[in-house]
């Protein structure tokens, strides 16, 4: 049963990966950075999980918690930096 | 059984938001991808987990996604196929190289043993803020630098630009009735963090959420750009402030000592959530 989590985040990882590397629109690139980092959260909390006792791991749970918030930070820099860009191009 | 159904619907959407055409579906699912993952850390014990994805990861990405669908234009190029082939073939090997891991993977005790051992040490009751604020300080103080640092080359890359909105009234009236509402709970939940699920950047993003809704519909914080500004970089001094006086002191860097750790966590914590609102108010709206 536990398998399942790890598996799941396989396969998440694995396909925005694929999708990563083939998008055309920045976009769907920027969502496909976004599901690979839940995918490798997924992983760290199912790691967390699979232990003998009664209550999770805190840490990987804190580790979890400071990448959601860097995520949405470098995705929104990430956003300034594209919405410059196209209007860049655009100027050209 | 239910963790099934979730993970499915998690891979669906996952896979519905990447493989639209309309950014806009695209932006849809993505939320509804968010939502799904925060209802499966809830099926694996992560409360606090959950609470920052459903707020954050879903609502807030998805407005910069939104955002950001809106003002970039299409480039209609298509991906030759040899580029496609190779990738799926790399994410092929990847996938299968992961799953080796699952033969080697067995339960074990982790360091989160060490950490319940020493919580009566730490000055805050719940596990996963002892971590963050005591145990693993340097990992939170980098954390609020590096969301720092995403807010001020936001501010330094969109000076003119026209701020997104949506110019509707019911955001508008939402954001006006709730808004103290959000800001008074977020503040509940920073101070809940040290006996139960909740903390910093679980009010924080509570807080974020609401200042979204203002900046959405057209308004502006009622402050000045100055203190905003100052508010917002405030967490940063405060936290580098309580670890720099420490090791003065003669505690060492990001130790507290036993009788003063309640106090000066809660302090960080408070300083903590207003920023992290008010910088991802800024980084939503693209400036102050």
């Amino acid at each position: 049963m536990k398998e399942l989590y790890y598996l799941l985040s396989f396969l998440l990882i694995s396909m925005s990966t694929y999708y990563f590397i083939t998008a055309i629109n920045f976009v769907k690139r920027l969502i496909a950075v976004n599901i690979l980092g839940s995918g490798v959260f997924l992983f760290f909390v199912a790691t967390a999980k699979n232990t003998p006792s009664e209550n999770p791991d805190p840490v990987p749970h804190a580790l979890v918690l400071t990448g959601i918030v860097v995520a949405v930070s470098a995705t929104a820099l990430a956003v300034s930096l594209l919405l410059h860009l196209s209007k860049q191009r655009e100027e050209e | 059984m239910l963790d099934i159904i979730i993970g499915l619907l998690m891979l669906l959407s996952a896979f519905a938001s990447l493989q639209n055409k309309d950014l806009l579906k695209s932006g849809v699912f993505f939320v509804v991808f968010g939502f799904m993952s925060g209802l499966l850390w809830i099926r694996l014990s992560a409360p606090d987990i959950a609470m920052v994805e459903i707020i954050l990861g879903s609502a807030i990405t998805s407005i910069l996604i939104f955002k950001l669908s809106k003002g970039v234009r299409d480039i209609a190029v298509k991906p030759e196929i040899w580029r496609k082939l190779w990738a799926g073939a790399g994410s092929l090997v990847l996938f299968v190289f992961l799953t080796f891991y699952l033969f080697t993977v067995r339960e074990e005790e982790r360091v989160g043993g060490l950490v319940f051992e020493k919580l009566s040490l730490s000055g805050v009751e719940s596990p996963v803020t002892a971590v963050l604020l005591n145990f693993r300080g340097y990992d939170t103080l980098l954390e609020v630098g590096v969301i720092t640092l995403a807010a001020i080359g936001i501010l330094a890359l969109e000076p003119k630009r026209k701020i997104y909105e949506w110019n509707d009234i019911v955001v508008w009236r939402f954001s006006k009735m709730f808004l103290p509402i959000i800001a008074l709970f977020s503040l509940y939940i920073t101070y809940l963090g040290a006996f139960s699920v909740g903390g910093a950047f679980q009010g924080g993003s509570l807080l974020a959420g609401g200042l979204a809704f203002l900046s959405l519909s057209g308004q502006k914080l009622p402050i000045r750009e100055n203190p905003t500004l100052f508010l917002a970089m405030l967490s940063l001094a405060v936290f580098v402030a309580f670890a720099f006086a420490y090791a003065l002191v003669g505690y060492g860097f990001l130790t507290y000592p036993l009788e003063l750790s309640t106090l000066s966590i809660m302090l960080i914590e408070i300083s903590i959530c207003l920023s992290t609102g008010l910088l991802l108010y800024i980084a939503i709206r693209g400036r102050l």
